[in-house]
């Protein structure tokens, strides 16, 4: 038995990571849903997480 | 019941072997515990009435109760081991009525949030953590009829409480629901621990299965100690197994929380919706049952592997349903794999580190369930705002399943125990 559980260990970063990948995808997505409606209907409010999701996505 | 049948089940089970009163009272205090979970879905209206608040503000104290039990399931499992599943349990009890008698009398949603959310949240944790180890340590042969008994409990407790809870609503009002609740639940448990014992050597009998061949060592006390928890810690089969945990419970939360708008969103009607839910209910305890005993018998790891790939790929069905008898006949194909899926993990953990209480590890364990529940939940909502549909929650849920699969085949072989500790 290792001293370190690599495997073990290393899945649950990958899980970290594709959950904040996901978690960042999406919020984003929402992000622009919701800054598009308000568009649509002359609102131009700024909201900070959602400025902040868009900005750290690289798909958006 | 003819005698000579409860003899012959008294014969091959010895249904005086003080572990199934464990069961029972385990299964007990898993139903009472359970009514911090399902009473939500029938207080939201009522509570909104009172108060004027919102859904969404009424929602944010389950989640934040979501939230506290996910954080606090590894603590609940470090006291357990330490001071042991009873006196744990105790202290949740205490949780469990202040929690119940303030959220009833609760004014303002910030006293809301702190009662159910923190108080409650945490009880129910160190309701759902300490306990199953403790079952488990009661058996040495039979395991898994043992569990699957008591992980029963999880599927009809709440077909029973949803049910008493929405009756009494109606008669007494939520408030006075949430004080009857709380008074009788904790004089339940109460009366309960008053028979439980944390493990067969604190009752000074021998665990259930026992044979005179068996290594006498054994029969002492194991007491939880860091060093070999920190053994336990070393293994990537630990890891593993919170990670399986969390992609499992993304993959079935997405669902439990979306299958019934999707059905309605497909033109069904609500009554026949909700029997989706239903009827994976009733196909989780056949699951809930037999899962945990197969795995004791054949080995754990098969069975987990397949309740997941069947979760997985059941879920796909949903892509293409449009009729009632589409939407059923998904509920029984995920309901089976779905309710198999969790319940092993206690039978794993035996057959990995043994007799060691398990108390931390299964609390850690719970962490990635809760963590996962939490955001499995919130993902079909957001989805169905910005695209106007649930394709991609089902992808996503499917996918969680499948890797989590995929994880299930990294695990060690179960065939013997993975740590070797120290005397």
């Amino acid at each position: 038995m290792g001293e370190i559980p690599y495997k073990g260990l290393g899945m649950v970063i990958i899980t970290v990571l594709v959950s904040l990948a996901l978690l960042i995808y999406i919020g984003a997505d929402y992000s622009e849903s919701r800054i598009k409606n308000r568009v649509s209907h002359g609102n131009s409010t700024d909201v900070w997480w959602e400025r902040s999701f868009i900005l750290v996505c690289p798909l958006h | 019941m003819p005698t000579s049948l409860i003899k012959k089940i008294d014969e091959k089970y010895h249904l005086r072997h003080f572990a199934w009163v464990i069961v029972i009272i385990a299964s007990i205090i898993q139903m009472v515990g359970s009514t911090i979970r399902n009473v939500f879905g029938v207080m939201v209206d009522p509570m909104s009435e009172t108060f004027g608040w919102s859904q969404g503000q009424i929602g944010l104290g389950y989640a934040i109760a979501a939230l506290c039990t996910a954080l606090f399931s590894p603590v609940s499992g470090i006291i357990g081991d330490l001071i042991g599943a009873r006196k744990t349990m105790a202290i949740g009890t205490v949780l469990f009525l202040v929690g119940m008698v303030w959220t009833a009398t609760a004014s303002s949603i910030i006293e809301f949030y702190i009662a159910y959310g923190v108080v409650l949240g945490i009880a129910q944790s160190i309701y759902l953590v300490p306990i199953v180890p403790a079952v488990v340590s009661w058996f040495k042969r039979g395991t898994g009829i043992g569990t699957g008994a008591m992980m029963v409990a999880w599927s009809i407790g709440p077909a029973l409480s949803i049910q008493a809870l929405a009756i009494c609503f109606e008669y007494f009002g939520w408030q006075n629901t949430f004080l009857i609740f709380g008074i009788f639940g904790s004089i339940i448990i109460a009366v309960c621990l008053l028979f439980f014992y944390d493990s067969p050597e604190k009752k000074s009998t021998l665990p259930y299965g026992w044979m005179s061949t068996d290594n006498k060592s054994e029969i002492k006390g194991i007491l939880w100690n860091s060093k070999s928890q920190k053994l336990i810690f070393k293994t990537d089969s630990f890891w593993h197994l919170v990670n399986i945990h969390f992609w499992g419970c993304v993959g079935h939360a997405v669902i439990l929380v979306a299958v019934i708008p999707m059905a309605v969103n497909q033109g069904i009607s609500l009554v026949a919706a909700s029997g989706v839910l239903s009827i994976i209910a009733i196909a989780s305890i056949f699951s809930r049952f037999t899962a945990p005993i197969i795995g004791d018998k054949y080995g754990s790891k098969p069975i987990i592997f397949i309740s997941f790939l069947g979760q997985g790929l059941s879920v796909l069905l949903l892509l293409n349903a449009s009729t009632i008898f589409d939407f059923y006949l998904f509920a029984i194909l995920f309901g089976l794999p779905y309710g198999g899926e969790g319940t092993v993990v206690p039978i794993i953990n035996k057959q990995y580190y043994g007799r060691f209480p398990m108390g931390t590890t299964y609390g850690w364990q719970l962490f990635g369930a809760g963590i996962g529940m939490a955001i499995g939940g919130v993902i079909p909502g957001i989805v169905f705002d910005i695209t106007g549909g649930y394709v991609f929650a089902i992808w996503v849920s499917a996918l969680s399943s499948l890797w989590g699969a995929l994880i299930v085949l990294m695990l060690s072989s179960t065939k013997e125990m993975i740590v070797e500790y120290s005397t």
